[in-house]
């Protein structure tokens, strides 16, 4: 699983990536120096559960994607049925291009595991 | 070009700055850039275009087309100086870089190369200075202590590194100032005053400094969080909108039908309902509330802890529902439709009523 975040994160305008459950526990991770692993997780992990029981309150039980733009940065988080594949890249980044990337990388660990 | 056909770009200029002088708005912005670029007066629509961000930072027609200036503008220096950097990595060198990325608006690109030049050059302090410049105007755009104390620790090692250094003392002072730590300020004020005694810029600063009562302790960090916690504080109480509730109320009544759309809601960041219209009468507008607040305020807080700055827009997508939340001025809209529609039609119909709704009412 490693290797699969290691790839996704020569794509360009990513700066990191894990695996990370709702409850915080991290599966795998490759970010790059300026991320603060342990942080990302637990921040990570927190905006999924928040997210969840949020949707909830509208009655959705199951959120498969969102992505969140900030004024520096993005992160994409992706379902992958146990945890989710979150992936935190710069502002302007052709979004097309790393969502295929993304997908991609979700589709490999989703099978890899099965 | 032709005679003609550059008559006829000179006509489409002047009746672009005609209609951005009578309706400021982004898509006469865009149309003005459009027309410059046409005539090949890049540096003209590039000026223009720097205003437009600073006026219509949510506007996506602004952004994709200042996204393309700036590839027009910078792609060949970008290149050259990637190639320099590899063939011999000097430490202006990746200054440089840096400086181009940074007026781009990547900043997290420019504090990467400042990083990588900092551990190859620890003694260089043009990377020190062009860190603290971005972290210092961060802190002006997003309020963020985290963004200030990187500003202030940046400014005084480059100061570390050269005690002439004009500017970097004097924004050390500004900010010490600003902290209310005058003891700090005075200490920078007068090194700098040392320099330049000229200068009634850093004068008027020692004099308000000399002024204030001494700081209690030196924690740089506490401070800075007093002091974004003060500003929060006061943009709470306050609401800034370009518009009046009224007339947001009128542009929410008056929104074409989105054939997928349930609800668009619009609240203050601490969850007071300002605006709503409803497409469809199928969920509670109080749940929707309850929900947006909630997301908001864990992503937008997750998101300035990762130090990527504030929440500005999110698309939350689930089997059956869609959620996309934008921030606009102090309120965060959210618009939700059912899954099936696309994810871009709805994006589209948020763009459309960013571009000629929200700023044209502003």
């Amino acid at each position: 699983m490693k290797e699969i975040l290691e790839e996704l994160n020569k794509e360009v305008g990513v700066i990191g990536c894990l695996v990370v459950t709702p409850d915080g526990m991290v599966v795998a991770s490759a970010l790059k120096p300026s991320l603060d692993q342990d942080a990302v997780a637990a921040l990570a992990s927190r905006m999924i559960h928040s997210v969840q029981q949020a949707m909830g309150l509208l009655g959705e039980n199951k959120t498969d994607k969102f992505f969140v733009n900030s004024s520096y940065g993005r992160i994409l988080f992706f379902d992958i049925e146990i945890a989710y594949l979150a992936v935190v890249t710069h502002q302007n980044i052709d979004i097309e291009q790393t969502l295929i990337a993304v997908k991609a990388a979700a589709y490999k660990i989703t099978h890899r595991r099965a | 070009m032709g005679f003609f056909a550059r008559w006829r770009a000179k006509r489409a200029l002047k009746k672009s700055i005609k209609n951005v002088k009578k309706n400021p708005c982004p898509i006469n912005t865009v149309a003005l850039m459009d027309s410059y670029l046409n005539l090949g007066m890049l540096e003209e629509a590039y000026a223009v275009g720097k205003q437009a961000m600073e006026l219509y930072p949510m506007s996506a027609a602004v952004n994709a087309l200042l996204r393309k200036m700036f590839k027009m503008k910078y792609d060949e220096q970008i290149r050259s100086l990637r190639e320099k950097l590899r063939v011999q990595p000097l430490p202006t060198v990746y200054t440089m870089l840096a400086e181009i990325y940074s007026d781009m608006g990547e900043t997290e690109k420019a504090i990467e190369l400042c990083r990588e030049a900092i551990e190859k050059f620890p003694d260089y302090e043009g990377a020190y200075l062009m860190v603290g410049k971005i972290r210092y105007n961060r802190f002006l755009e997003e309020g963020s202590a985290k963004d200030g104390c990187e500003a202030v620790d940046n400014f005084e090692k480059a100061v570390k590194l050269n005690t002439s250094n004009h500017k970097a003392l004097l924004r050390l002072g500004e900010l010490y100032l600003e902290l209310g730590m005058p003891r700090r300020a005075i200490d920078k004020l007068r090194m700098a005053q040392m320099r330049r005694p000229d200068d009634e810029q850093v004068a008027a600063l020692l004099k308000s400094a000399q002024e204030m009562a001494p700081e209690r302790d030196d924690d740089v960090e506490g401070h800075f969080n007093e002091l974004c916690e003060r500003k929060r504080a006061a943009r709470q109480a306050e609401i800034l909108l370009r518009f009046s509730i009224e007339e947001l109320n009128k542009i929410f009544s008056h929104l074409e039908d989105l054939p997928s759309g349930y609800i668009i809601v619009a609240i203050t960041p601490d969850g007071r309902r300002l605006a709503s219209h409803s497409f469809r009468h199928i969920i509670d507008e109080q749940r929707v509330i309850l929900c947006v607040k909630s997301i908001f305020e864990s992503t937008n807080d997750a998101c300035q802890r990762m130090d990527i700055g504030g929440l500005r827009r999110a698309v939350f997508v689930g089997s059956t529902i869609q959620l996309h939340i934008f921030r606009f001025d102090d309120m965060v809209v959210a618009l939700l439709a059912d899954a099936k529609a696309g994810q871009k039609v709805v994006s589209e119909y948020i763009d459309n009523l960013i571009d000629k709704k929200l700023y044209v009412t502003a």
